[in-house]
């Protein structure tokens, strides 16, 4: 068991209340939103830099790991204590410490909601652009962490272009500013490594994030196509026109399927995919953009086009896309939810590709997903009672992934590595490749105490003991993470 | 001893390396510092194979693109090798529906966007002398030009990076999408590490679409408070700008363009489609009257072209070289009160200073020109030590661009990396534990 | 330490369609195995907002449980108090992409949790005696809560607090005793009395009394039913009707819940209706449950069936009716809490608000988080009451932050909650129902037209007439039948 004598200096850093280390707390802790589980050996909520810094060196001098936690809405495994050791929950430390509006920056702590932190600075016409489908509840060290995208990240990028400075605390205690108030910084981009390391290069413990205007317009289309080649190429020419939309977000038929009778969105019954494109900004380039996107919408024959003119509509457009995920279980108890990412102009070989392997394994496979960007989230339908199935979905993921991979393009577009595709990683990059990126991880972090055995690929011998393959199973349910 | 290593080397070379060998001129040296030999590697191979063997022998090198902006970081602390990068200039893969690129890192920025722009599409980075500019070369340096995307920066462009490291590693990571979370993002190390980590050989970019029409219009003000304002209102308005520049009078004068008027400028790239542009137009005309401009001209086609190329190559051509330079950076707000100070310290020590403003970016060049070439040495480190206290007081940073040799040495380079020197050092010695690469360009070594 | 220790744990082996040990229904336990813990009810919870912990928050609740019900915890105090904390409102429902049942799950687990728990015998005792006697027996109840009035009348209760014999009342009783709502100068009572209306009713309605409701609420209930008769729709007021029996389940007394449940059915179905109302979001919640209650029970399924589906609550009822709109201004800025019975469960959220915007004059602001629970909760402001407190205070900084000079609501806890709140922070609030400031609407309406409305003044008053009588006779009877019962 833990070293009696640590935990009193635990205590004696946060205060008796905010270490738990009783079974009963401790289960509560062993998850995040992926299907992985261990427990940590205790639970530790700091408040401030310096108390997490005092942490990090009791961490350090008694060799146990250290891990940060944020919402736990990962669905990596990033945010689970693998090995055991310190669990830093930093949902205390949830203040918006600075709003600069002029300047448009806001300085956070890490457990700041990132839905929070857009309705905080919303008075100033302002918001935070990065909007993972989780934002009502992860924080935005998380997803610094995992350097988050979201939908609307085609056109304003994702995490790491919209982070100015983090403040850390490193393996060694110390606390440190990377990047600061200002747009640059010169020297090596410490920032930039950090975000998207999974927690395994040090702990942020503040943030200077980039606050963006409020479009002065929104526009949603949708448009409803036969079948997926159609609204693919329809997606393909619509970037190739110049025009990059805000968000273009995209459905097959089973997805469809089973979203139809959940959100009753009125998609036909023939209904192959459907296309959905939100423009944003000056009133008039929506108008114009929005003209020129229907163009090419009606040049590949959809059954339907539909525009929003006010937030309802929006949002029932919207609620389609948003309840995909959800409504699966209405065709099978379990799914595997992949992350993976092409090049868009391979859009339609991989699509039908999928579709083969699915049929080939007799597994269903719905595919929502972001397709500006070529970030796919096929979803293996199957049971997990039926153990062949489970191991015949892990299969075809892993399938999927490479696919992915051979066709240019990488393992994780939003989710990050974690637990669940470190075994990939070999697949993606060269030994060499690897090799240069354990040597960052060296210099960050010598001991291996941040977040340790997440992101690189692990000797089997080492996983004995640990949770396995069925790790990597995602229950029905979840309409998030897209 | 130097010279036994480097015939040494350059015996063992292969001969693809050693055949393509060429002299050293004053183009390759770096503060006047001249390299004994000028590798040309045609291939990441070649790349792997000088520094590994550049490192066996002790032999120190400097990764070099075109070579317009050699002079930016300290000296070098030793400098054998000089590896010009120009040769590798292929574009490895581009599909415009992917708004992708792969280029090797010695190709130049002009030859990328001009392929780019065959298809529509462009990278919202600019730098000076981008004919000559390689991208390698830019990413090192690693600072934004005045045209951004959503006040974006230079890194945001990049995907995915090819390295090879001074014991031969050739290593990539990131990739060619646009969104990925696949291992750490070593680009991060390189954009803007002066090639002292790593060389980059090869970048996968995101590029944007073209804008189907720009406009620039340039606004010539009476007093500096007037334009910067103006300016600010911009940046605080609806409208999106590729570029929003304030140029003070005596970068004016130093741009040397007939049809601009004497002045503080505010120089702003507009772009739209027909009726958003047009909108744009309004919009920042209304603003920029609210401020009393003296005029308003509206510059479009090859004229915007040839008004904005001038604004990035400030500095570095023939006509603009500035005595000293500096680059501040600053929250955007705090720029306005910066200006003035240096413009009224700067001309009460006799000097002239030019100052071109990225806006929303908060980055001021601060050139200073000795008009009357006889001033006393001393006044410019008096002009640097100022700046440098003002900006640090503001949270911001000073980096010294430009300067003579012993002023660089005096007071270095740098400013406001001290506190992470540690973490610096750290990756240095542990990603060029020979010590090969660009020594002594960010922190001394130790050996010294 | 060594690293080992905790990789132990993480070999499991879970088969969420084994019976286990907390839930022996299978339907529950694959309900139960819905959670994927994604996180998304997190911000959702009050509890999780107020602690930032995950123990007290609705996936740390389901790892409990499924902690218990794999074997891997005993149900003890550590684990029931994180159970306690939950209030019940079920916000976290509303968000759960995977269709979690929580309430249904929590409440489950809460008749587990009471099995198990060893109490002190007179905090047993206090519990049988309220849940088991008092609350069911509206005329016992009635007659307590009258001689709490004397009690408050006299000022007998404000020289209690302060010479602080508080004290000698142990932990809990202590505040219940700060939280004693002002008791109504009247009692509203359930005799099968019937309101008529004038001409053909557009509906006719059967409308839940209640328990404490009748006690604290008697002239906002009346206020209801003038605004239901003003409609045209006919109310009756079944007798034989008792509480709901929301309380008891929320505790974990099934088998009391389901009793009342039968008695209600009976009381309601034995009258023509097309409609069973409540003023109280809490009962409509639980009416419209008594399906589920009641699925295993062989006589009562079809009638529990047919009860919950002609159950509404009252707002969700007169929006749908729709009623007419009302013509007497009201000059005020009011606000509206969503009750976690209405908004969360029924997800009845925009109704309530058309309602008070057909009130000319009245100017609505949403307060932040107005659906968020106010920390009323049944009993758990006796139970919770810290972490009760917490949440109304920040419940009466939202308030105050809308400026408005009314608060609206459409359940007693809520209404109570936010009357103590403003009694502490804010006392020119005025917290009303919805139907009050309806009612308000309407009666001023007599002002300003008066040519037709004396009409229905006449009508109106014939009606209470008619009441009265109804009500005397009943009165009667009743107490006959109680000196009966005594005498025996």
């Amino acid at each position: 068991m833990i070293n009696t004598q640590l935990i009193k200096r635990l205590q004696a850093v946060v205060g008796k209340q905010y270490v738990l280390n009783k079974e009963s707390d401790l289960i509560t802790f062993e998850y995040d939103g992926s299907v992985d589980r261990s427990q940590p050996t205790v639970v530790v909520l700091p408040s401030t830099s310096g108390e997490v810094s005092q942490l990090m060196k009791l961490a350090s001098e008694y060799d146990i790991p250290i891990v940060a936690r944020g919402a736990a809405t990962g669905l990596s495994g990033g945010a689970i204590a693998e090995q055991g050791g310190i669990l830093l929950s930093l949902t205390r430390m949830n203040r918006i410490v600075e709003i600069d509006p002029e300047n448009q920056f806001a300085v956070v702590e890490p457990g700041v909601i990132n839905l929070e932190l857009s309705q905080a600075v919303s008075k100033f016409d302002l918001y935070y652009a990065p909007d993972p489908s989780s934002q009502q509840a992860c924080t935005i060290g998380g997803n610094i962490a995992e350097n988050s995208g979201g939908p609307h990240c085609l056109a304003y990028g994702v995490t790491t272009n919209h982070v100015l400075g983090i403040e850390v605390v490193t393996a060694d205690g110390e606390i440190s500013w990377y990047g600061n108030r200002t747009r640059e910084c010169p020297g090596y981009d410490l920032r930039g490594i950090m975000i998207g390391s999974e927690g395994t290069l040090s702990i942020v413990t503040k943030a200077i994030l980039r606050l963006i205007r409020k479009p002065e317009s929104v526009k949603t289309l949708l448009a409803i196509y036969k079948d997926l080649d159609q609204a693919s190429a329809a997606v393909a020419e619509v970037i190739g026109s110049g025009i990059i939309p805000a968000a273009m977000e995209m459905m097959d038929d089973l997805a469809i399927k089973a979203v139809e009778p959940a959100v009753h969105a009125g998609y036909p019954e023939n209904a192959g995919a459907v296309l959905l494109v939100e423009v944003e900004g000056l009133s008039e380039s929506v108008e114009e953009e929005t003209f020129e996107i229907e163009k090419v919408m009606d040049k590949y024959e959809p059954l339907e086009i539909r525009i929003a003119k006010n937030d309802l509509d929006r949002a029932k457009l919207w609620a389609g896309r948003k309840g995909a995920l959800g409504a699966l279980g209405r065709l099978a108890p379990n799914y595997y939810l992949i992350d993976g990412t092409i090049p868009p102009s391979n859009l339609v070989e991989v699509m039908s590709k999928i579709k083969e392997i699915s049929a080939e394994h007799n597994l269903p496979i719905a595919n929502v997903l972001h397709a500006g960007d070529g970030n796919l989230h096929p979803a293996i339908l199957f049971d997990e009672k039926n153990p062949k199935e489970t191991q015949l979905a892990l299969k075809i993921g892993g399938d999927i992934l490479k696919l992915c991979v051979d066709k240019g393009g990488a393992l994780s577009g939003e989710h990050g590595i974690g637990i669940e595709k470190r075994q990939y990683m070999p697949y993606m990059f060269s030994t060499d490749d690897l090799k240069s990126m354990t040597k960052l991880k060296t210099v960050f972090d010598p001991k291996s105490l941040l977040n340790p055995g997440k992101i690189f690929p692990v000797e089997p011998d080492q996983l004995e003991g640990t949770v396995g393959q069925s790790s990597q199973i995602s229950k029905v349910g979840n309409n998030a993470y897209l | 001893m130097q010279h036994k290593n480097t015939d040494d080397f350059v015996k063992s070379l292969s001969s693809s390396l050693k055949d393509h060998l060429t002299t050293p001129s004053k183009n390759d040296s770096i503060d006047n510092l001249t390299p004994s030999l000028v590798l040309n590697p045609r291939s990441v191979e070649d790349i792997s194979e000088c520094l590994s063997k550049a490192s066996e022998r002790g032999l120190k090198v400097c990764p070099i693109g075109g070579g317009t902006r050699l002079n930016i970081g300290n000296t070098p602390e030793q400098y054998d090798i000089a590896m010009c990068l120009t040769n590798l200039n292929k574009i490895i893969e581009y599909k415009p529906s992917d708004l992708s690129i792969t280029v090797q890192a010695g190709l130049t920025l002009g030859k990328i966007q001009s392929e780019l722009g065959r298809n529509n599409q462009f990278l919202p980075i600019s730098a000076p002398l981008d004919e000559t500019s390689t991208l390698g070369g830019i990413l090192a340096v690693g600072t934004s030009g005045p045209l951004t995307w959503l006040n974006g920066n230079m890194r945001d462009v990049v995907t995915g990076m090819k390295t090879v490291y001074s014991d031969g590693l050739i290593s990539k990571s990131g990739g060619q999408v646009m969104k990925n979370v696949s291992g750490y993002e070593m680009s991060k190390l390189h954009i803007g590490g002066l090639g002292t980590i790593g060389v980059i050989s090869e970048v996968s970019l995101k590029v944007t679409p073209k804008p189907i029409n720009e406009t620039t219009l340039i606004a010539t003000f009476a007093g500096q408070v007037d334009a910067f304002e103006a300016s600010m209102s911009i940046f605080h308005s609806k409208i999106n700008t590729l570029s929003l520049s304030y140029i003070n009078p005596g970068a004016v004068y130093k741009l040397n363009v007939k049809s601009i008027k004497a002045g503080h400028l505010v120089a702003i790239r507009l772009y739209g489609r027909d009726m958003s542009l047009q909108r744009c137009v309004n919009e920042v005309n209304s603003i920029l009257k609210q401020y009393k401009p003296k005029n308003i001209d509206k510059m479009d086609g090859q004229d915007q072209m040839d008004i904005w190329r001038k604004i990035d190559d400030f500095g570095y051509t023939s006509d603009t070289k500035p005595y000293i330079s500096m680059r501040i950076s600053l929250p955007p707000t705090i720029v306005g009160e910066v200006l003035g100070s240096l413009e009224s310290t700067t001309v009460t020590k006799g000097l002239m200073p030019a100052l071109l403003t990225q806006i929303g970016h908060g980055t001021i060049l601060f050139h200073v020109f000795d008009v009357s070439k006889n001033i006393d040495q001393n006044k410019f480190g008096e002009i640097i030590s100022d700046t440098r206290r003002l900006v640090r007081q503001r949270r911001g940073t000073t980096v010294i661009e430009e300067a003579p040799i012993t002023i660089k040495k005096e007071l270095g380079v740098w400013d406001g990396i001290d506190q992470i020197e540690g973490a610096f050092r750290n990756l240095k010695s542990n990603f060029d534990p020979s010590n090969t690469l660009n020594i002594g360009r960010f922190i001394p070594s130790k050996s010294s | 330490m060594n690293h080992t220790d905790a990789t132990n744990h993480n070999k499991l082996s879970v088969n969420p369609t084994a019976t286990g040990v907390l839930f022996t229904d299978p339907a529950m336990n694959e309900d139960l195995y819905k959670c994927v813990h994604c996180g998304f009810c997190l911000q959702a919870c009050p509890t999780y907002i107020q602690t930032g912990l995950e123990t007290e928050s609705p996936r740390g609740r389901l790892a409990l449980m499924k902690g218990v019900n794999e074997g891997r915890l005993k149900i003890n105090d550590d684990v029931t108090e994180h159970w306690d904390m939950c209030i019940q409102c079920r916000a976290c429902e509303d968000v759960c992409p995977s269709g979690v049942p929580y309430g249904r799950l929590i409440e489950e687990t809460m008749v587990q949790v009471a099995k198990t728990r060893k109490s002190s015998v007179l905090k047993n005792a206090i519990t049988w005696l309220l849940l088991r006697k008092i609350l069911p027996d509206q005329v016992l109840l009635s007659g307590l809560m009258g001689v709490m009035r004397i009690y408050q009348k006299i000022g007998l209760h404000r020289l209690v607090s302060a010479v602080k014999m508080l004290h000698i009342i142990p932990g809990n009783l202590g505040s219940l005793h700060a939280l004693m709502p002002r008791i109504s100068d009247k009692f509203f009572s359930a005799n099968g009395q019937v309101y008529h209306v004038f001409g053909e009713p557009r509906a006719t309605v059967a409308f839940l009394s209640g328990c404490i409701m009748p006690l604290i609420n008697e002239a906002e209930m009346r206020a209801a039913i003038r605004v239901l008769t003003r409609n045209q729709v006919k109310v009756i007021v079944p007798e034989g009707q008792g509480c709901c029996g929301a309380i008891h389940s929320h505790v974990g007394d099934l088998n009391k819940a389901k009793d009342l449940a039968r008695k209600n059915i009976d009381a309601f179905l034995s009258e023509e209706i097309d409609a069973v109302l409540s003023s109280s979001a809490g009962c409509s919640t639980r009416m419209k449950e008594y399906r589920d209650l009641l699925q295993d029970d062989e006589v009562y399924s079809n009638k529990a069936e047919l009860l919950s589906s002609k159950v509404k609550d009252i707002n969700e009822f007169l929006y749908e009716l729709p009623i007419d709109p009302p013509k007497g201004r009201l000059e005020a800025n009011v606000t509206y809490q969503d009750p976690c019975h209405l908004a969360h469960t029924q997800k009845i959220k925009d109704q309530p608000r058309e309602l008070l915007k057909l009130i000319p004059g009245l100017n609505l602001i949403e307060m932040r988080n107005s659906d968020r629970c106010c920390g009323a909760g049944g009993t758990y402001v006796i139970t919770q009451h810290q972490m009760s407190l917490k949440l109304m205070e920040d419940k009466m900084d939202a308030i105050q932050d809308t400026d408005a000079d009314i608060v609206t609501t459409a359940n007693p806890g809520c209404w109570l909650q936010m009357k103590q709140g403003s009694r502490k922070s804010n006392k020119s609030l005025k917290v009303k129902y919805i139907t009050d400031l309806l009612d308000q609407s309407y009666q001023a309406e007599n002002e300003t037209i008066p040519g037709i409305e004396k009409v229905r003044k006449v009508f109106n008053q014939s009606i209470w007439e008619k009441e009265k009588l109804e009500l005397r006779s009943q009165w009667k009877n009743r107490t006959g039948d109680r000196r009966k019962r005594r005498n025996r």
